[in-house]
C-alpha cells in the first residue's frame, strides 16, 4: 500500500506554520464594513454591500509569506477568523462580557489581541438591533421561538451568518476573466430601461456588480505592487524571481482570462478568498476542480511550462491557503460543526453524459496533493461510478487507507438520476458536485443552500410525540392534543400521532427557513451573484430568485434512533407485548433509573437496530422518512415562481455533526438512548449499534429512498484499521467500494483509526494534532473538538475483524 | 433442521475468496489450547458472564428452573453440568451480564442471513464459508446448509480440522468450493498435546480428500513455539506436496480470544504466548513460497 509524504520542502514549511498557528480573531473587516455602512447610509442595499466589500478589499492587511507562491489572505493573519457584525453581534458581546475573550470555549477557541476589544465593543454598539439576527428576531413568530427553545427546530446558524453553501462559475470567470463579468454586467445596465417600475432596482444591482468586480480586480493589484516591493528587498535570487512572477499575475488576473495553470490556480483562490470575505456563510466550495483546471494543466505540461511537481507545489500551496480560512462562530451554533470546519468542498472523477469517466492526470495529481498534505481543508470528494477507472478507484482507496478521512465517495450512479428526477438539464446534471459536505448541486447555476438552512431534530419530534408536546427541559408544550405514550393502546395510534407531529414540525422548519430567506435579502452577495448563472440577466441575487436552479432540502438530525425507538416499542409493547406502556413512561421518565430501568433499557438495546439488514425497522426508517417527504414537499421555498427551476424543498441527511446538540436536549428514548446524549448522524446507524458490519450497513442505508435525497445523505463508518491492515484487506475494501457502487449508495466517508489512538489522543492533545477524523461530512483535527464529540467519535462501532 | 449457531460474520475477509459471511457452528471435537473462539468448542448451548456488569441482583438465580447457578461474593457460579441453556436467566438479568453463547437456528434461517449480501459475494467473487466449533461433527445441517447455497449459486467454502468420518467429509466436499482445511501440528505428539487429539486421522482424511477435491487450502494457525518452527512448517509443505496442495495460509497468533474464557469460565493456558514478530512471519512465508506454493498470511 502507498504511504504519502509531502515531499517539498517549500509545503512542509508552510504547512507548518499554518497548522501551528493559534486560531485569531481579526477587527480589519468589521471595522471596514461599518465604515462603509455609515458613509452609504442612503444608497440600495445592493450599493451599500459592494462599497462594503470594496472598502473592505482596499483598506485591509494584505502579506505574503516566504516561500508563498499563491498568495492572498482573509485576515490579517493565517488561521484567523474576520468579523461579520452584519449578521450577528449579541452573541459576541455576550462571550466577551461573560469570558473576556474568545478563547476558553470548551472547543472551536479562537483569540481576541487584547488591544482590539475597545474597537470591537464600539463596533458591536453600532450594530446592535440592526443585525440580521435582530431583523430575524423581530418577526419571529412565538411558536417559532418556542419551538427553537425547545430545539425541536434549530436555525440559529443561518441569523447569524451568511449563506455560503455554494460554488460560483469558475470556468465561466476562468474563461472571461472579471472583466468579461464587468462587460456583461454593463451591457445588461445598457438594456434597463429606466421608465420601467423595477429598473432602479435592476441598476443598482448591476452598478454593485460592476463596482464589486472592479474592487477584486484592484485588490489582486495591491498584491501585484506588494509582491514588487518585497522582491527589491529579497536577496534570494530564486525567492526575487517568484516574487515578481507573482506580481506580474497579480497584476493580470483576475481581471483578464489566465493564460496557465499557475495564474489559473492564482485566479481560482482570489475568487474564493472574495466570496469568503464578502459573507460568513460556510461551505463555499471550488466545485470540480480537475475538470476546469484540466486544459491550463495540460497545456502547460505538454508546452513544458511546468512539470507535475510544480503543479503539486501550486496545488498544495492552494489547500494551505483553503486551511488558512477560518470562519468563528457563536458557541451555542459551534457545537452544529464541531472542529472549526468551514467545508470548503473540492470535488474530483465522475462521469461525463456519454458515460466516459471524466478522471483525468489532474484528478490524480489532486488527490495525491491532497493525501500528502493531510490537512482538514479542503474537503475533498470523489465522484464514482460504473465505469470509473480501476485506477482511479484503487487511489481514492489508497488515501482513505491513510487514514484521515478523505476523499468521500459520492456516487453517480444514484446522484445522476436523483437530479434529472428534480427536473435538473441532463448535462447539467451530469456536471454536478459536491458542495460543503454532502450536498449536490451544479456548479455555478445553483442557489445558496442545497440543504435547508435549518434543522429538524426527529428525535425531539418522536419525544413530543409521546409527550403531547410537552417538553419536559424548558417547560414549554408545542403542539397537543394528540395524546400521549399511554394513549396509544396500538402501533397505528402512536404512528398517526406522529403524522401529524411530523406535519405540525416540519411547517415549522420551514417557517424558520423563511425568516432566515426573508432577512438576509437585506444582506446580499453581490459578487458572489455575479458568477451564478442568470444572476446577471435576471438582475437579481441568487437569493431574489437569480439562480437557473434552486433547490433545497429540509435536513434532519437523529433518524436511526426514531427509527430504533418506533421498532422497540412496536416489538416489545404491541407485538410481543413484554412492556406495558407505562412501564416504558416510567423508564423514559426517570432516564432508565434503578434495576427496574436497566432491565428496561437493556430489552430495549436487544430490539432491532437500524443498519442490520433488518427489514423490520429499516422499514420504520423508510417510513419515517415518507412521512417527512409527504410534508416538505408541499413546501416552496422565498425564489419560488420567480425564475429558478425547482423553487420548493427536497431532503438531506447530511446533518453536520448536529447530531450532538440536537440530542444534547432531548430526554431518553426507547432505543435505549439514554437522555442528553447523542443521536446518529446523518443517515447512519446508532453509534455502537451496527453490529453486523459495513455489509449490513450499506445495505440498510440503500433502503431509504436515497433516490429523493438531492440534499445529500450523509453516511459515515468508522473503520478499524486492522480491516485494511494487509492486502487481503485493501483488496476486500476496494470491493467493498465497487459494491456501494453498484449499490447505488449516495454517499460513504471512512473513518480509520483505533480506539487507543484517539484515547491516546485525548490525553496528549498536543502529541496528536495530526489526527483527523471525519466528524460527519468533514474532516477535523481529533484534539480541537469538545469532549462531546470526542466520545461519540469513540463510541462509534469499530467494524470487527 | 436445526443447529447452535454462535455467530454470522458479515464483511469476513480472512476466511476464503472475496467478501464472505462466515457461520460459526457450535461443537468441536478437538480442545486447542490457543482456540481464540473457546465458545463454540461445546455442543451444547452456554452461558457468558460478564462479572463486570453484573451487579448481583439475583434475578438470574431465581429465575433458572434446573439450579445451575449461584450467587457468590464474587459473582455469579455456572454449573455446567446443570444448565441445558434454556436462556431464562439472561432474559431475567437487567445488565446484559448474562449472554447465551449460541443461537438455535434451521437451515432456513440460516441462509436468509448469507443470502443478504448476494450483492457483495457477486462483485468480490465471495460467498459464505461455513466455520466452527467443527463443521463434520453437525454435518447433517451443514450438508443441508451448503446445498441451499449451491442451489442458488452462492460460492461455499468450509474450514474444517478434518476430524471426523471421511464419508461426510467427502460428502460436505462434493458442495464446496474451496476447502479450508487446518493442519494444526504435523507432530503427532505435539498434536495430541495441544489440541486433545491425534494428528493420525485428520492427515488420512486430507491425503483422501486431496484424491477427490481439487481446490484445498491448507491452514496453520501460528502458535509461537508451538507449531511455529521452520521443521513444522516444513513438514507441512510437504504434506501440501504430496496431496497436490497449491496454496497455504499462515495466521499469525493473536489473544484476541483470551477475554471469552473469563466469561466462560474457562482458563486460558496461553496467557503469557507473545505475538511473533512480522519479519518471522514473512520468513516463513518466504520459506512456503520458495517451495512454489503460494503463501498467504492471514487467509
Ligand atoms: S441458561 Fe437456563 S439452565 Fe442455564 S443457567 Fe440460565 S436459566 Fe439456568
Ligand atoms: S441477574 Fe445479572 S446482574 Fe443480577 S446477579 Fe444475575 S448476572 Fe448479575
Amino acid at each position: 500500500m502507498k504511504t504519502y509524504e509531502i515531499k517539498s520542502e517549500r509545503i512542509k514549511k508552510l504547512r507548518e506554520s499554518v497548522m501551528s498557528q493559534r486560531p485569531m480573531v481579526c477587527i480589519e473587516r468589521a471595522r471596514y464594513v461599518t465604515q462603509a455602512y455609515k458613509e452609504n447610509e442612503a444608497q440600495p442595499v445592493y450599493i451599500k454591500r459592494a462599497r462594503a466589500l470594496e472598502k473592505t478589499l482596499e483598506n485591509m492587511s494584505i502579506y505574503i509569506k516566504d516561500g508563498e507562491l499563491i498568495v492572498g489572505n482573509q485576515a490579517c493573519e493565517e488561521r484567523t477568523a474576520p468579523i461579520f457584525p452584519e449578521y450577528a453581534v449579541e452573541w459576541m458581546e455576550k462571550e466577551l462580557k461573560e469570558k473576556g475573550n474568545f478563547d476558553k470555549r470548551e472547543g472551536d477557541n479562537f483569540y481576541l489581541p487584547e488591544e482590539h476589544i475597545d474597537e470591537l465593543m464600539d463596533i458591536i454598539s453600532y450594530w446592535k438591533g440592526k443585525t440580521l439576527r435582530d431583523k430575524c428576531d423581530a418577526v419571529m413568530p412565538e411558536e417559532i421561538r418556542k419551538a427553537s427553545e425547545v430545539k425541536v427546530i434549530h436555525g440559529e446558524g443561518n441569523m447569524t451568518s451568511g449563506d455560503g453553501h455554494i460554488v460560483p462559475d469558475f470556468e465561466k470567470a476562468l474563461k472571461v476573466g472579471l472583466e468579461g463579468i464587468i462587460k456583461e454586467a454593463e451591457e445588461r445596465l445598457s438594456r434597463v430601461d429606466i421608465s420601467e417600475n423595477d429598473a432602479l432596482r435592476e441598476k443598482a444591482f448591476l452598478e454593485s456588480v460592476i463596482i464589486a468586480n472592479k474592487s477584486v480586480i484592484n485588490f489582486a493589484k495591491r498584491y501585484s505592487k506588494l509582491a514588487r516591493e518585497l522582491s527589491i528587498k529579497e536577496e534570494d535570487e530564486r525567492r526575487r524571481e517568484e516574487l515578481l512572477n507573482i506580481s506580474k499575475i497579480c497584476e493580470r488576473i483576475p481581471e483578464k482570462p489566465p493564460t496557465s495553470f499557475y495564474e489559473a490556480v492564482q485566479m481560482v483562490w482570489f475568487i474564493h478568498l472574495v466570496i469568503q470575505i464578502e459573507s460568513n456563510g460556510h461551505s463555499a466550495s471550488l466545485g470540480r476542480v480537475d475538470q476546469y483546471l484540466y486544459p491550463y494543466y495540460k497545456n502547460d505540461i505538454e508546452k513544458g511550462i511546468i512539470d507535475r511537481d510544480f503543479a503539486k507545489e501550486l496545488l498544495q500551496c492552494l489547500w494551505i491557503k483553503l486551511y488558512s480560512i477560518l470562519k468563528i462562530r457563536p458557541t451555542s451554533h459551534s457545537g452544529y460543526g464541531a472542529g472549526y470546519p468551514t467545508y470548503q468542498n473540492v470535488t474530483i472523477g465522475g462521469t461525463n453524459p456519454d458515460y466516459s469517466d471524466a478522471v483525468n492526470d489532474l484528478s490524480f495529481l489532486i488527490l495525491e496533493s491532497v493525501g500528502e498534505a493531510k490537512l482538514t481543508q479542503p474537503n475533498l470528494s470523489a465522484r464514482v461510478h460504473s465505469n470509473t477507472s480501476e485506477k482511479f478507484i484503487r487511489e481514492c482507496g489508497e488515501v482513505i487507507a491513510t487514514g484521515f478521512g478523505m476523499p468521500a465517495i459520492h456516487n453517480d450512479e444514484i446522484i445522476i438520476p436523483a437530479l434529472l428526477n428534480r427536473g435538473v438539464e441532463y448535462r447539467d446534471a451530469f456536471n454536478y458536485t459536491m458542495v460543503g459536505c454532502v450536498e449536490v448541486a451544479v456548479p455555478g447555476k445553483w442557489g445558496y443552500r442545497c440543504t435547508g438552512m435549518s434543522f429538524l431534530n426527529l428525535i425531539k419530534v418522536f419525544e413530543l410525540t409521546l409527550n403531547d408536546g410537552y417538553d419536559k427541559r424548558t417547560g414549554h408544550t408545542l403542539l397537543s392534543g394528540n395524546g400521549r405514550l399511554r394513549d396509544f393502546k396500538d402501533y397505528e395510534s402512536l404512528w398517526r400521532a406522529w403524522e401529524k407531529n411530523i406535519a405540525y414540525y416540519t411547517k415549522l422548519s420551514v417557517a424558520l427557513d423563511k425568516i432566515a430567506d426573508t432577512n438576509l435579502l437585506e444582506y446580499p452577495d453581490i459578487f458572489c451573484s455575479s458568477l451564478i448563472d442568470n444572476c446577471i440577466e435576471r438582475a437579481k441575487t441568487a437569493k431574489e430568485g437569480g439562480a437557473v436552479y434552486d433547490i433545497v432540502s429540509g435536513l434532519q438530525v437523529g433518524l436511526a434512533n426514531a427509527a430504533n425507538s418506533f421498532a422497540a416499542l412496536k416489538k416489545l409493547v404491541y407485538e410481543d407485548k413484554i412492556l406495558t406502556l407505562e412501564e416504558v413512561e416510567r423508564a423514559l421518565d426517570t432516564n432508565f433509573e434503578g434495576v427496574e430501568g436497566e432491565r428496561i433499557r437493556k430489552l430495549m438495546l436487544k430490539a432491532p437496530k437500524y443498519g442490520n439488514d433488518i427489514d423490520y425497522v429499516d422499514s420504520i426508517a423508510v417510513d419515517i422518512y415518507n412521512s417527512y417527504i409527504k410534508e416538505i414537499t408541499k413546501y416552496k421555498n422565498t425564489r419560488y415562481g420567480k425564475g429558478p427551476i425547482g423553487g420548493n424543498y427536497g431532503l438531506s441527511t447530511s446533518g453536520i455533526s448536529s447530531n450532538v446538540p440536537m440530542g444534547a436536549v432531548t430526554g431518553a428514548t426507547p432505543d435505549g438512548r439514554k437522555a442528553y446524549t447523542p443521536a446518529a448522524e446523518g443517515a447512519s446507524p446508532v453509534q455502537g449499534t451496527d453490529y453486523k458490519g459495513p455489509t449490513s450497513v450499506f445495505k440498510s442505508v440503500t433502503k431509504l429512498p436515497t433516490i429523493l435525497m438531492t440534499g445529500g445523505q450523509l453516511l459515515n463508518i468508522k473503520f478499524s484499521p486492522d480491516l485494511l491492515s494487509d492486502e487481503v484487506g485493501f483488496e476486500k475494501f476496494i470491493i467493498l467500494l465497487k459494491s456501494f457502487i453498484a449499490m447505488k449508495g449516495w454517499h460513504v466517508q471512512f473513518n480509520i483509526i483505533s480506539t487507543e489512538t484517539l484515547r491516546a489522543a485525548q490525553r496528549e492533545p498536543e502529541k496528536y494534532r495530526d489526527i483527523i477524523v471525519r466528524v460527519a461530512g468533514y474532516c477535523a483535527q481529533f484534539v480541537t473538538l469538545d469532549p462531546t464529540t470526542q466520545e461519540d467519535i469513540i463510541s462509534r462501532t469499530e467494524q470487527r475483524l | 433442521m436445526k443447529t447452535v449457531i454462535c455467530e454470522i460474520e458479515h464483511y469476513a475477509i480472512h476466511d476464503g475468496p472475496g467478501i464472505r459471511t462466515v457461520v460459526f457452528i457450535k461443537g468441536c471435537p478437538l480442545r486447542c489450547k490457543w482456540c481464540s473462539n473457546p465458545e463454540t468448542q461445546r455442543r451444547e448451548n452456554e452461558l457468558f458472564y460478564s462479572s463486570e456488569k453484573c451487579i448481583l441482583c439475583g434475578s438470574c438465580v431465581r429465575a433458572c428452573l434446573k439450579n445451575a447457578l449461584t450467587k457468590t461474593e464474587t459473582g455469579i457460579k455456572i454449573n455446567k453440568e446443570l444448565c441445558d441453556g434454556c436462556g431464562l436467566c439472561t432474559s431475567a438479568c437487567p445488565m446484559s451480564a448474562l449472554e447465551l453463547a449460541g443461537k438455535i437456528m434451521t437451515v432456513e434461517e440460516v441462509f436468509e442471513e448469507i443470502i443478504k449480501d448476494t450483492i457483495f459475494y457477486r462483485q468480490s467473487g465471495g460467498g459464505v464459508t461455513v466455520s466452527g466449533g467443527e463443521v463434520l461433527m453437525n454435518s447433517g445441517f451443514v450438508l443441508e446448509l451448503l446445498k441451499l447455497c449451491r442451489d442458488n449459486y452462492i460460492n461455499t467454502a468450509i474450514e474444517t480440522s478434518g476430524y471426523g468420518s471421511f464419508v461426510e467429509l467427502k460428502k460436505i466436499g462434493l458442495y464446496t468450493n474451496t476447502i479450508l482445511f487446518d493442519v494444526k501440528h504435523t507432530d503427532n505428539e505435539m498434536h495430541e498435546r495441544f489440541t486433545g487429539v491425534s494428528n493420525k486421522l485428520i492427515l488420512e482424511n486430507l491425503r483422501k480428500l486431496s484424491t477427490v477435491h481439487g481446490n484445498i487450502i491448507l491452514r496453520v494457525p501460528l502458535i509461537t513455539n508451538i507449531n511455529d518452527s521452520e521443521g513444522n512448517i516444513k513438514n507441512t509443505i510437504k504434506l501440501a506436496a504430496e496431496c497436490s496442495i497449491k496454496e497455504i495460509h499462515l495466521l499469525p497468533y493473536h489473544s484476541l480470544g483470551a477475554d471469552k474464557y473469563r466469561r466462560l469460565q474457562k482458563k486460558y493456558e496461553l496467557k503469557d504466548i507473545e505475538k511473533q514478530d512480522k519479519a518471522y512471519i514473512e520468513r516463513l512465508k518466504k520459506i512456503v513460497e520458495e517451495s512454489g506454493i503460494k503463501c498467504v498470511i492471514g487467509g
